[in-house]
Parts: C-alpha cells; sequence; structure tokens
C-alpha cells in the first residue's frame, strides 16, 4: 500500500519502484561495506603500525614503521553541480535545467548547504482523439503549448550520523533539511480543451510570475571517489508551504521541487563536488 | 580508485535514470469537467434510479448547420448522470426528463485553468457556485461537493426524486 502510494507521487508503475528500492538497497550496501572496509584499512594500519612501533623500540631500531594513514574529516568550503537535471534532459527533451551546490562543513558533524539553479519547460501539443476508422474526431482535439523559466534556491544543513571520532573517513551518510524558493514566469501561448458536446475550449494565457515556497527533508550518501572530489546523492521529500500564481492558469511544474499537483513531491539529486583543499591533514 | 564505490555510483545513476524516466500523465481528459450527480428517492433517501430518461443541455451548438442528436443521455434507466459543464459559460443548463415529467436543472459555477502534464494537456478546474431546478420529479437537491477536478471521482450533487 506504501509502496502504491509512492508510486502515485511519483508517477511510475510499482514493478520500477521496486526495481527501484531494490537498487538503493543494493547501493546503499555497497557504500557502507566499502565506508567499512576503508574503516577496516585504518584500523589494521594503525594496529600494523603501533605493532611495528613497539617492535621498533624493543628490538630493531632500523625497521621503519609502515606508513599509517590518518584521515582528518574534510571541512570547509566544497563546490559542485548537480548532474540529474542533466541526465533528464537527455532523456526528457522539453525540461532543461541544471543546479549549483555549495557545502560548508563546520564543527565536526554539520554542514550548511547552498543550492541554487534553473530551469525551463517546454510543451508543445497537439493531438485528436480518432474514431474507430482511424479518423479524427470532431471536438476532441487537444492542444497545449506551455512555456515556463524560473530559477530555484536551496538552503539548509545535513548532519553526519555516520562520523566515527575514533576512526574517521570522508564519506558521510547525510541527514538534513532545506528550505526552498523558486521564482518563475510561466505562459501558454495556446490550448484548446476537447468537449464534443458543448464544444472545445479555446484560449491561452500571457507569461505570469509564480513564487513559491517549500521544506525538504534529505537523505544521502557523499562519497571521496578521488581525492578532494565527492560524489553524492540525496533523495528529498518536499513539502510545498505556498504558491502563489494567477487565477488563470495553475502551474504544472516549480522550479527546483517537481509537479505542482500535489503538495507533497519526492526528489532525487546527484552530485559532484570538489572540496577546496583548505583544511585537510593527511599524515603517512 | 576505490572500485566498490564506482561500482555503488554506477548502479544509482542506473536507478536515476529509471526515476527520470517515470511516464508522463497520459491521460486523456475529455469528459473531466462533468458534474457527477448521484440519485436518491426523496421517501427513503436510498438510491434510486431514473426511467427512460432523457437529457439534453440547453442552446447546444450545432455542427455545420446540420441538427445532430443534442442528447446527452437516452436510457431505459439510469442511477447516476454525469453531466457536461460548458466551459465557454459560467452557468449551463439541463433538461431531465423522467419518462414525461421535465425538470430543468442550471448549474452556476467558477472556472480556472490547470496545466496537468505536458503529454495530459490543460484541463479546467471548476467549482460550483449555486444551481436552480425546477420540481417535476425533483423534490430537492444537495451540493455535496463543490469542485470538479480532473482526477476526482466524486459525487458532486445529489437530486432526490419524488
Amino acid at each position: 500500500m506504501r509502496i502504491e502510494r509512492m508510486c502515485n507521487y511519483l508517477y511510475i508503475n510499482q514493478n520500477l519502484m521496486r526495481r527501484i528500492l531494490l537498487l538503493l538497497v543494493l547501493c546503499t550496501s555497497i557504500s557502507i561495506a566499502n565506508a567499512q572496509r576503508q574503516l577496516g584499512s585504518t584500523m589494521q594500519g594503525q594496529n600494523r603500525g603501533n605493532q611495528n612501533s613497539q617492535n621498533t623500540n624493543r628490538d630493531d631500531e632500523d625497521v621503519k614503521p609502515e606508513p599509517v594513514l590518518i584521515v582528518i574529516k574534510d571541512q570547509g568550503i566544497s563546490v559542485g553541480v548537480d548532474i540529474a537535471p542533466i541526465i533528464t534532459r537527455l532523456l526528457d527533451n522539453e525540461r532543461t535545467g541544471i543546479a549549483f551546490v555549495g557545502r560548508y562543513g563546520f564543527g565536526k558533524r554539520w554542514w550548511a548547504a547552498a543550492e541554487a539553479g534553473f530551469e525551463h519547460v517546454k510543451y508543445n501539443k497537439n493531438v485528436c482523439r480518432q474514431d474507430e476508422n482511424g479518423k479524427e474526431m470532431e471536438n476532441e482535439r487537444q492542444i497545449f503549448n506551455y512555456k515556463s523559466d524560473g530559477g530555484f534556491m536551496r538552503f539548509g544543513a545535513d548532519y553526519d550520523i555516520y562520523m566515527s571520532d575514533e576512526y574517521p573517513t570522508n564519506n558521510n551518510i547525510l541527514v538534513g533539511f532545506r528550505y526552498g524558493y523558486a521564482f518563475q514566469e510561466h505562459e501558454c501561448s495556446g490550448f484548446e480543451i476537447a468537449d464534443s458536446y458543448w464544444g472545445a475550449y479555446k484560449g491561452s494565457v500571457d507569461r505570469t510570475p509564480v513564487n513559491s515556497h517549500w521544506l525538504e527533508g534529505v537523505f544521502g550518501l557523499r562519497c571521496e571517489m578521488l581525492p578532494y572530489i565527492y560524489m553524492s546523492w540525496s533523495f528529498r521529500a518536499k513539502v510545498l508551504l505556498t504558491s502563489t500564481y494567477s487565477d488563470e492558469l495553475k502551474p504544472y511544474a516549480i522550479a527546483g521541487f517537481g509537479k505542482s499537483d500535489k503538495r507533497v513531491a519526492m526528489g532525487f539529486t546527484y552530485t559532484i563536488e570538489y572540496q577546496l583543499p583548505t583544511n585537510r591533514k593527511q599524515k603517512r | 580508485m576505490k572500485i566498490n564505490n564506482i561500482i555503488g555510483y554506477f548502479i544509482t545513476l542506473l536507478m536515476m535514470i529509471c526515476v527520470a524516466c517515470n511516464p508522463e500523465d497520459d491521460r486523456l481528459l475529455s469528459y473531466q469537467h462533468t458534474v457527477q450527480v448521484g440519485l436518491y428517492s426523496a421517501h427513503t433517501h436510498n438510491d434510486t434510479t431514473l426511467v427512460n430518461v432523457k437529457v439534453w443541455g440547453e442552446n447546444r451548438p450545432t455542427t455545420d448547420n446540420v441538427r445532430v442528436d443534442s442528447l446527452l443521455y437516452d436510457e431505459p434507466q439510469v442511477g447516476s448522470l454525469f453531466l457536461n459543464l460548458n466551459m465557454n459559460a459560467d452557468s449551463t443548463v439541463f433538461y431531465i426528463k423522467n419518462r414525461t415529467l421535465v425538470d430543468r436543472v442550471s448549474f452556476y459555477y467558477s472556472k480556472s485553468l490547470e496545466s496537468v502534464s505536458g503529454a495530459g494537456g490543460i484541463t479546467m478546474e471548476m467549482k460550483l457556485d449555486t444551481m436552480f431546478h425546477t420540481m417535476q420529479s425533483i423534490n430537492s437537491a444537495k451540493m455535496v461537493h463543490k469542485p470538479i477536478r480532473y482526477n476526482e471521482d466524486r459525487e458532486n450533487v445529489q437530486l432526490f426524486i419524488y
């Protein structure tokens, strides 16, 4: 039942949702297993280092201790780009967008996060229902030309629930929140709503502004792929607080939020980040 | 290079593509701007039916000067009615003929456009303001749900029949 509701939110069928959940579990398991493996390596390295140091003190002063990797949590500023909208653009040429991400680590576990981006939506539809003979039916044509341009900003914080003070790594499991604000303009240059009984309704709506505010809950993984290069994904549960628009036309999609027909939406980000090397300490 | 990380994130990327590929809402939105009318007995308030019913709209346009059949319903028996509201006007009048008795039912409403999706297009969202009816076979009427939305399957009006 919950899967069915989630499918309704995401407009996907249940089989696809089950596959996605399976992949999510698999990916999470791999990431955590990898992080644990790294921790294990660090512990073994430290143990070996300690043992070698003791041996060195006791027996042979010429044997050098094996290098010990001590990773201090990266703090400071990182910047990146969310490539999820780019992938979406490759699959759906009616939506174009990009988002940039910045985060600042403070304290041991906290990150301040800011995200900004834009989205362009353009739909052109012109279809007609056909009868049994394949002939187009009268007053059954649907026309819809819609365009929306807008930007969005999100601010919030993440908390690292994975961090170990004893064996720190630069992998994170983050939970957090965001406040989002979108400003956009949309218009419908022409539309036609089919009605075989009373006749089609035709019209257009001029360009009007839309302002929206929402809150997001964030859960995601962040992992250091290469030195200073991070990749992360996150799921977002979004709740629309307010959206102001003209009475003539309700927006189809809110930039940075998603479809506006429901107050709750799900989102996904996939970011590549670069950690500015300001505060890293590695010792070998 | 941490190969497990690469595998994990590659899987995640595939997952993201799956999400991005979710199908559009491709409902055909014709006939969505209808008032759903339930028929009830004025005596028992239980469900009832109309017999030999004919329903048509007032001032329905004709096509190419050819008089087309304007009947919305021509059924031996119905338990509920789905009445298309005229999107080009702020009110719509229907005539409901039950055996030999004819009632005139008029709906007054406000309307706004809503874009559903690229595939689904745009639809009209309506809200009933008030309604009037004659009392040949209709005893009374009650508006139980005023909004008329494209994806709702709810009874909007209850008609209590003698």
